[in-house]
């Protein structure tokens, strides 16, 4: 498979990131300096420039990794996950960020929550960081 | 197209050759999951729903005027280094009699505080590692100010 070397230079940090009620915004006039590399991922991204990011479709989702898959961060995506079901279409993962999470979670009970609401309670490890 | 907590956001990856990648907050995933696409969690809650505060991730801050705040003014003194706290875990200021007096500042009162908004060279002086125990006990998370005492940034 050929490595995109270029992948590096966009969204590596929260300067290039926009918040849900934004849009996105044109290379050329982005808050950081975008080299030139970077304009091939926007193509690859598919989004136009003023799109608006929220009301974007997804296919997947994923809570977790050992950067955001800590007790706090699985306990308040409970909550969220207590107002509805995993939408139609879309597939839903809660990885926990380690096994001493995956025990306290499931403690907690948290991992009811997320099987009762869709979400898919899988095994604390890599998972999609590394897929 | 997927919503991940994670960091990896690489042409390629979270499961597909083809795939793209948002990154976003734990809650926001579990937004986006429940609607099929990308949502503002804070929607989702009501607005008197003690648990906004948490999904937006907001931190109440209290203010702590003055600059050269040290260590023996952020902990008991009576303490030696090392040793535990009293059970209260309580932080306090007291002001020191000196040629500028300074009146003493309790940090209570203010609750579910986590971020400690100080001055210029916050935390000077010794015993940065009680400090440091002490502020975590209140439940200080985070420290904003405009500079910090060497010993206090080294021991962060």
């Amino acid at each position: 498979m050929q490595r995109d070397r270029a992948h590096g230079d966009v969204g590596i940090n929260p300067g290039m990131s926009v918040g849900v009620s934004q849009r996105i915004p044109a290379v050329e006039s982005a808050a950081e300096p975008i080299g030139p590399r970077s304009a091939r991922r926007s193509p690859h991204m598919s989004f136009q420039a003023g799109q608006p990011i929220k009301g974007a479709k997804i296919d997947v989702a994923f809570v977790g990794s050992c950067t955001n898959g800590r007790l706090s961060d699985l306990r308040i995506a409970a909550e969220v996950a207590k107002k509805g079901k995993v939408a139609k279409g879309v597939r839903a993962l809660i990885v926990p960020g380690s096994q001493q999470v995956e025990k306290a979670a499931e403690a907690e009970g948290l991992h009811e929550i997320f099987k009762a609401a869709g979400f898919e309670w899988r095994k604390a490890g890599c998972s999609m960081c590394l897929a | 197209m997927s919503a991940s907590s994670s960091n990896r956001n690489f042409i390629g990856r979270q499961g597909s050759p083809t795939g793209r990648t948002l990154l976003m907050s734990p809650a926001m995933v579990a937004a986006a999951a429940i609607t099929g696409a990308v949502a503002d969690v804070r929607e989702i809650f009501d607005e008197h729903d003690s648990r906004l505060q948490e999904a937006a991730d907001l931190r109440r801050g209290i203010p702590l005027p003055g600059n050269d705040i040290d260590t023996d003014r952020i902990i008991p003194a009576a303490l030696p280094e090392g040793s535990d706290l009293p059970d209260h875990g309580r932080a306090r200021l007291r002001g020191r009699e000196e040629a500028e007096p300074r009146a003493s500042v309790q940090l209570s009162g203010v609750q579910g505080a986590s971020v400690l908004v100080v001055g210029q060279n916050f935390g000077c002086g010794s015993r940065a590692s009680t400090r440091r125990k002490a502020l975590m006990r209140w439940g200080i998370a985070a420290i904003v100010g405009g500079s910090y005492g060497e010993i206090s940034s080294a021991t962060a």
